[in-house]
């Protein structure tokens, strides 16, 4: 881990109902680290990052941000939406600039901020175009901006790119890394895909079980700045396969089903 | 090469549709053929259907000198009340009953009652209570014409999206901006069909108030040429009345594209 703790999450639980969605879990991310959560569809991976974002809460355990307990979404923390989450009605200047306008910045400084947010995301020259007027990749894109101009401590990613066609997705993986090398900061990035949490993370924490816990949490040694290249390393196709197996190799005594 | 083909067929009458003086020219031939039919109709039947030629000899001859703009100056007094009371309360219920969930359980029900109910079958009750007056007009005519508004933004404010809250609350909205930014934005185009549709049942909405509560303005206008049976001023009436609400119609539509202009199509 790089740095201290930024985001603790310390026995955190959760129930819908009888439903045990998370129990007794635990992790950190440090203050310029990635962490990759992955997990099986409906292993609660995107729950526990809206309660890190205090869009829901828990039932047990502490989530703190820099010390601050999280009852309610923090100013110092920001989301990228899986289906990017743009307002239809606003054009992409001001959808970026909305969180900004909502804390009444002075608007030089808005001015200023969303400019250099729109560059580092390429995206100038479609400042007035509205959402339906773009590509998902661009749209993201746009989803990406709009959190990074708010400078946040936390950037959590909900599973950013699924919803993006491949080839677009491999072009922003890499352009994340490139904006994160530049400005590194902490990230909790949700994903469904066990090469995009290799290839982001500089841990990986597999969730798994019914309620989900933290089954393995596999550290990423590939070096920064993580180029194309690194996917075709043996380091990396060797963490997949890791991350794989811990996925999904049953626990012995649990109706043992070993896999290849 | 076939599959070329039928995409160059397909661009072909892709353009044609969406050439700019398409929809003018069907809308031309439509109302051609109208007139035409009515026209022939009109010559068959005689004194009790008038051809479209006579009505619009009347029209004039009515607009020149006679009850149908002094009619309509009384009757668009009743009208704009009407509408923007649809408006001002149709929106404000809908919203109230959308974001309020008490209020909801508590008057929501009354609301598809009254929906349910032929307000025609009210009209007496009304005149008891509240008289023939002014008062009485606005009070059958919205409770003809203000569904589609309140209905249209209930909808509207119920579905609101959550992602769309997720965000706002995320970057820390507050509850007025959340209105300012959210809510009003994404409500605003089921308000506005609602309101094009109660522009014109406004309308309906006047006439009949008037029809049945000591009959004036336009109602009165239509009424005096029922009576005696002459086709051509009724019909003559019903045309003035039918032009005017497809202008106002019209005018909607403008408001509507100019406040959801955010939602036009993407092209190609």
């Amino acid at each position: 881990m790089n740095g201290d703790a930024r985001l603790v999450v310390e026995n955190a639980s959760l129930r819908y109902g009888a439903l045990d969605v998370l129990s007794a879990l635990s992790l950190t991310v440090g203050e310029r680290e990635i962490v990759s959560i992955v997990g099986p569809s409906g292993c609660g991976k995107t729950t526990l990052l809206r309660c890190v974002g205090g869009l829901n809460q828990l039932n047990g355990g502490e989530i703190r941000i820099d010390g601050q307990r999280v009852e309610k979404p923090l100013p110092i923390v920001s989301m990228v939406f899986q289906h990017f989450g743009l307002f239809p009605w606003k054009n992409l200047w001001s959808n970026i600039a909305y969180g900004l306008a909502l804390k009444h910045t002075p608007k030089d400084e808005i001015e200023r901020r969303v400019s250099a947010a729109i560059e580092l995301v390429g995206l100038k020259g479609f400042e007035k175009s509205y959402p339906h007027q773009l590509s998902g990749g661009m749209q993201q894109r746009a989803g990406l901006a709009r959190a990074l101009v708010m400078e946040p401590k936390l950037l959590l990613m909900d599973e950013p790119f699924s919803a993006i066609d491949a080839q677009t997705r491999e072009q922003l993986q890499f352009e994340l890394l490139r904006i994160w090398d530049q400005r590194p900061t902490a990230m909790m990035f949700v994903t469904h895909s066990i090469d995009e949490a290799v290839l982001m993370g500089d841990r990986v924490v597999v969730l798994a079980g019914r309620p989900s816990h933290v089954r393995a949490v596999r550290t990423v040694k590939l070096p920064r700045p993580r180029e194309r290249s690194v996917v075709a390393s043996s380091a990396f196709i060797e963490l997949r396969e890791q991350v794989w197996h811990d996925l999904f190799d049953q626990p012995a005594g649990n109706g043992a089903r070993v896999q290849q | 090469m076939a599959q070329h083909q039928s995409f160059e067929s397909r661009l072909a009458r892709f353009r044609l549709v969406n050439a700019w003086w398409i929809r003018p020219a069907c809308y031309a031939v439509s109302i051609v053929v109208l007139l035409a039919v009515w026209q022939a109709f009109g010559h068959s039947f005689g004194v009790l259907f008038v051809p479209f030629t006579e009505t619009m000899r009347r029209l004039w001859a009515m607009l020149q000198s006679g009850p149908l703009l002094p009619g309509l100056l009384v009757s668009s007094k009743l009208y704009f009340v009407t509408l923007l009371i649809n408006i001002v309360l149709g929106v404000g219920l809908g919203l109230a009953l959308a974001r309020i969930k008490l209020f909801a359980a508590a008057f929501e029900p009354y609301i598809y009652i009254l929906y349910a109910t032929p307000t025609i079958s009210l009209v007496p009750f009304v005149s008891v209570i509240f008289g023939f007056e002014f008062g009485s007009r606005v009070l059958v005519s919205v409770l003809i014409s203000i569904f589609p508004v309140l209905l249209g933004t209930l909808e509207g404010a119920r579905s609101i999206p959550r992602q769309h809250l997720d965000v706002a609350a995320i970057f820390g909205s507050s509850e007025a901006q959340l209105w300012r930014d959210v809510i009003v934005p994404y409500v605003t185009p089921f308000a506005m069909s609602g309101i094009k549709q109660s522009i014109a049942l406004s309308m309906v909405g006047t006439l009949v108030a008037e029809f049945f509560l000591n009959p004036d303005g336009l109602a009165a206008v239509l009424l005096q040429g029922t009576t005696i049976v002459d086709s051509g001023w009724v019909l003559a009436v019903t045309v003035f009345i039918a032009a005017i609400a497809v202008v106002l119609v019209g005018i909607g539509e403008l408001i509507e594209r100019y406040l959801v202009r955010w939602r036009q199509q993407a092209v190609g």
